[in-house]
């Protein structure tokens, strides 16, 4: 307590001695120039300080896509089952992987102490679908349907090799938590376009798998904590306690909350701690979301043939196919940044039956998704995200056998796709070797693709800064180009 | 390596006699009586010499690395020299016993050296900065050499220009030919013309067709900024990914002189470039054509709950969105008239509007995108609709809109969007809409 009341008069003091130097300074100056410049000159010189940390509020320049709906596969979805068909992998079945195409790359510890590591064949066959004859998997029928509505990125690279640091790496673009997630920079750099929802919303769907997600993903990191993810429950009640409790109708919630107010505000001034007035803002969103939010989780009003196209998972709450519904009702409300987690891709062992699973739980709602969100005139100023934070080994993790075989993480190549927003409908982007193992043509890096998502947002990534404790940071650090071809 | 060294100390040390040697001039002809100066301009020509000594010596260890055009090069050299020589004859000359006849000649050598001197500094600046440096004004045209002007002529993908003169040398022009040209030639490559472009420079051909692995421009090019061997050295202007692309493109598909654009021109990549030629420097704001809106008439919207913002940020024409105001009617839309011509984005759906509302917004004759969405629109508004002229996205899923009214539509923007799932608009109605207007894209949706 002493220390916080002694911090808070630190921050007085530096604030007089701030002051009083540029403004001491200013005078100083005057009499140096031995003239007296203009009252407003003087001003001027006093007010410069230290740059703020400002909110863009608006667009760089005039954005082709208003809102994100990304669908984290977490685990590493492998991309020689689903997107990149690799014709070899069938030969060589059981043969050992060229050590020329391993080279100088990490393998895991998972396999690192394996004496063979025998090229598996797919757990699936391809065929090509769309107008440009793009090869997609029997596993993923659905999404196969919409091939010329989505752009498949197959040169995906990364620097992370497990779950943790990829995820956190994709979502903040820094592979150690503490930085803000993409949707919190969003939230912080274009706020809100509905005044009762939040600007970033979090869904994890149940039933997936076993490798945990930490909500570091979608943290704020350093940005105010109001801008981190609002995670919806996964159960019959996505957002717990909306209702008042009996007797208490809502004038009552409204006397409260300014008396609540009023004390925080009290408190804000002796403490000047931004949290403070996150508790304020977050309690004000509280209040408007128990009129906003049944009205978007009630799937009541959807007719039957919109929720038969989303599976028949749709109805139960927490399930993949039921979030999309929900990310798209979300987006009709303009929510700005939809974050939806599927885990279960993690198929180091029993790989046939894993990803069948795991591809029965999302192809369908994922394709669903598009399609209800192109006919509805939003996929327009939608970017929709599919993707994993790595990729998977060609080689056989473990012994290969036809079911038991698995594929470890392999972070050198793995594919994603995206759709509306302004990417590139129908293309197929970029091209790995025969074993899917490395990027041959089109490399896109992680801060590449975070680049082009705020290019499409109309954010120049370079120009989008948030400073905290001395140093200047963006979502994609210091590196990461527009891959202006994925762009329509 | 020692010798490039002291080479580029040439021009930190160059300026050193120029303010100096100008300095003695200004001391001894400002100060005309004053006798105790002549100790001072003794020493300040010592030094004046000094420097000119050594800038001479790193000069001529910077003329070493070629990359110079001779004859001026030469020219520049000489006189740098005969400053040199021309300043210790005046210090001489100074130090001699006076007489009628040797203050003459120490007057007449002064304003030699001087002379001298501003000769040298000016060959020395052509020789950095390109001929007819002092005198060319236009910005871009004196970084890029006299001999090559940029190309100004609008391209796009009809042009019959051959895609090196319409593209790649322009490229090279704008970013190489500073240091590449037929005047200055930094490791003895020119990139000023086709031939001598492929030629290549010291290091061997710079372009091997087809083959951008081996192509030692192109590899240079793709180097780290970081790198010594990235080319444009740092801190000149470099190439963007787009020209980076395009020039790849150029290189994998044989460096051609003679294949035009018109030819190529359905290749993604030229594509690309093409449409983004006036944005490939970072992405350019949209450059208003339009005042602001009145900001009464904008707060008047604002305080009602409407979102009204600017697409961008510096931009004048705006975004009007109904999201948070659902009770949204016809005389709320009596607000938008006023600001109309700003309005790009009009954003209703899900509001309590009817036809009456379209009467206030014809006169948004910039509008580009606007969302009828789940509104009692009907027919009657398409005729009002078709005053809209800029429109390129029409949503009007879940509106009273038929068949009827979908043909009277026209629109004039090529490849409009129509959004219009969950109407009584049929396949049927959209095939004879799609035969007056082919390039239409209309998305009827799934069952309704």
């Amino acid at each position: 307590m002493e220390e916080l009341i002694n911090k808070h008069f630190e921050n007085k003091r530096r604030d007089f001695l701030r002051g009083s130097v540029l403004g001491l300074g200013g005078v100083a100056l005057n009499s140096l120039f031995g003239c007296g410049s203009k009252a407003g000159d003087r001003k001027m010189i006093q007010q410069v300080s230290e740059e703020v940390n400002a909110p863009l509020v608006h667009p760089h320049f005039a954005p082709k896509a208003k809102r994100v709906i990304y669908l984290f596969q977490s685990g590493g979805p492998s991309q020689m089952e689903l997107f990149d068909y690799k014709p070899k992998l069938y030969e060589m079945h059981g043969q050992e992987i060229p050590a020329s195409v391993i080279g100088k790359n990490r393998i895991s510890g998972m396999v690192s102490n394996q004496y063979s590591f025998p090229l598996a064949m797919p757990a699936s066959t391809f065929k090509q679908y769309g107008s440009n004859g793009a090869y997609f998997s029997d596993l993923i029928p659905h999404t196969a349907s919409i091939a010329d509505d989505i752009c498949v990125v197959r040169s995906m690279f990364t620097e992370q090799i497990n779950h943790e640091p990829a995820v956190i790496f994709t979502q903040t673009g820094n592979q150690l938590s503490g930085r803000p997630s993409i949707g919190s920079w969003l939230s912080y750099g274009l706020g809100s376009m509905n005044d009762n929802l939040p600007a970033f919303i979090v869904m994890l769907s149940k039933g997936g798998g076993d490798q945990p997600i930490s909500s570091a993903a979608w943290s704020s990191g350093f940005l105010p904590s109001y801008h981190q993810g609002v995670q919806f429950m996964s159960g019959d009640d996505p957002v717990p306690f909306l209702n008042n409790p009996s007797g208490v109708d809502r004038m009552d919630r409204r006397k409260a909350l300014d008396f609540i107010k009023g004390f925080n505000k009290v408190q804000n001034e002796v403490w000047h701690d931004p949290e403070v007035e996150s508790q304020i803002s977050q309690y004000e969103m509280a209040y408007k979301m128990q009129m906003a939010i049944p009205s978007v989780t009630d799937l009541s009003d959807e007719p039957q043939h919109i929720l038969d196209m989303y599976g028949p998972d749709v109805k139960i709450p927490g399930t993949f196919a039921h979030n999309c519904i929900m990310a798209r009702r979300l987006a009709e409300k303009d929510v700005r940044f939809v974050q939806l987690y599927h885990l279960g891709w993690d198929h180091h062992g029993s790989l046939a039956s894993g990803i069948k699973r795991a591809t029965s739980m999302t192809d369908q709602a994922s394709a669903a998704l598009v399609k209800d969100l192109k006919q509805r005139g939003l996929l327009d100023d939608t970017l929709v995200i599919w993707g994993g934070e790595f990729g998977r080994t060609s080689f056989s993790q473990g012994k290969l056998t036809p079911e038991g075989f698995g594929r470890d993480h392999h972070p050198g190549a793995y594919s994603m796709w995206m759709a509306g927003g302004g990417t590139k409908p129908g293309l197929v982007y970029g091209e790995t070797d025969d074993f899917a193992h490395n990027v041959v043509k089109d490399k896109v890096h992680v801060h590449d693709f975070q680049a082009t998502m705020l290019h499409l947002l109309g954010i120049d990534h370079e120009k989008f800064i948030y400073k905290s404790q001395g140093r200047r940071y963006r979502l994609t650090d210091v590196s990461g180009n527009v891959i202006h071809n994925l762009i329509a | 390596m020692i010798i490039e060294f002291l080479g580029h100390l040439h021009p930190v040390f160059v300026h050193l006699p120029i303010g100096v040697l100008i300095l003695a001039y200004i001391v001894q002809y400002f100060f005309r009586t004053d006798q105790d100066k002549s100790k001072l301009i003794d020493f300040i020509l010592i030094v004046g010499l000094l420097s000119s000594i050594l800038a001479a010596f790193f000069g001529w260890m910077l003329s070493l690395s070629g990359g110079y055009e001779e004859d001026m090069l030469s020219l520049h050299k000489w006189l740098g020299i005969f400053v040199c020589f021309s300043s210790l004859i005046l210090l001489i000359i100074k130090r001699i016993p006076r007489n009628k006849t040797t203050n003459i000649i120490y007057h007449v050598s002064f304003q030699v050296v001087i002379f001298a001197l501003t000769a040298a500094g000016h060959f020395g600046g052509e020789l950095t900065h390109g001929e007819g440096y002092l005198f060319s004004f236009d910005q871009k045209d004196s970084k890029s050499v006299s001999t090559n002007v940029l190309n100004k002529q609008k391209i796009n993908d009809t042009s019959l220009m051959s895609v090196y003169a319409g593209i790649v040398e322009p490229i090279f022009s704008q970013k190489c030919m500073q240091c590449h040209n037929d005047k200055k030639k930094k490791g003895d490559f020119q990139m000023h013309n086709f031939d001598a472009l492929m030629k290549g420079g010291k290091t061997g051909k710079a372009l091997i067709p087809g083959d951008l692995a081996h192509s030692e421009l192109m590899v240079r090019l793709m180097l780290d900024k970081s790198d010594d061997k990235h080319m444009p050295p740092k801190g000149k202007l470099q190439l963007n990914k787009p020209e980076q692309d395009m020039l790849s493109w150029w290189v994998l598909h044989g460096t051609s002189q003679s294949v035009s654009i018109k030819e190529v021109s359905s290749n993604d990549t030229i594509k690309y470039f093409l449409s983004n030629v006036e944005k490939v420097d970072g992405v350019k704001k949209e450059i208003d054509s339009i005042a602001p809106a009145d900001s009464a008439m904008i707060n008047n919207l604002k305080n009602a709950n409407i979102a009204v913002e600017p697409i961008a940020l510096g931009s004048n024409f705006l975004e009007v969105n109904a999201i948070n105001t659902p009770t949204f009617g016809d005389k709320d839309a009596t607000k938008i008239g006023k600001i109309a011509p700003q309005i790009k984005w009009l954003m209703l759906s899900e509001t309590q509007i009817t036809d009456a509302t379209l009467d206030n917004i014809v006169g948004c004759e910039n509008l580009e995108k606007m969302n009828l969405k789940n509104t009692s629109i009907s027919n009657a508004s398409i005729t009002k609709i078709n005053k809209l002229k800029k429109i390129s996205y029409l949503n009007i899923v879940g509106t009273k809109i038929t068949d009827a009214g979908l043909l009277q539509l026209t629109p004039v923007q090529e490849g409009i969007q129509i959004y219009c799932w969950n109407t009584a608009i049929t396949e049927n109605g959209i095939k004879q809409f799609m035969k007056k207007f082919p390039d239409a894209k209309v998305y009827i949706g799934g069952k309704n």
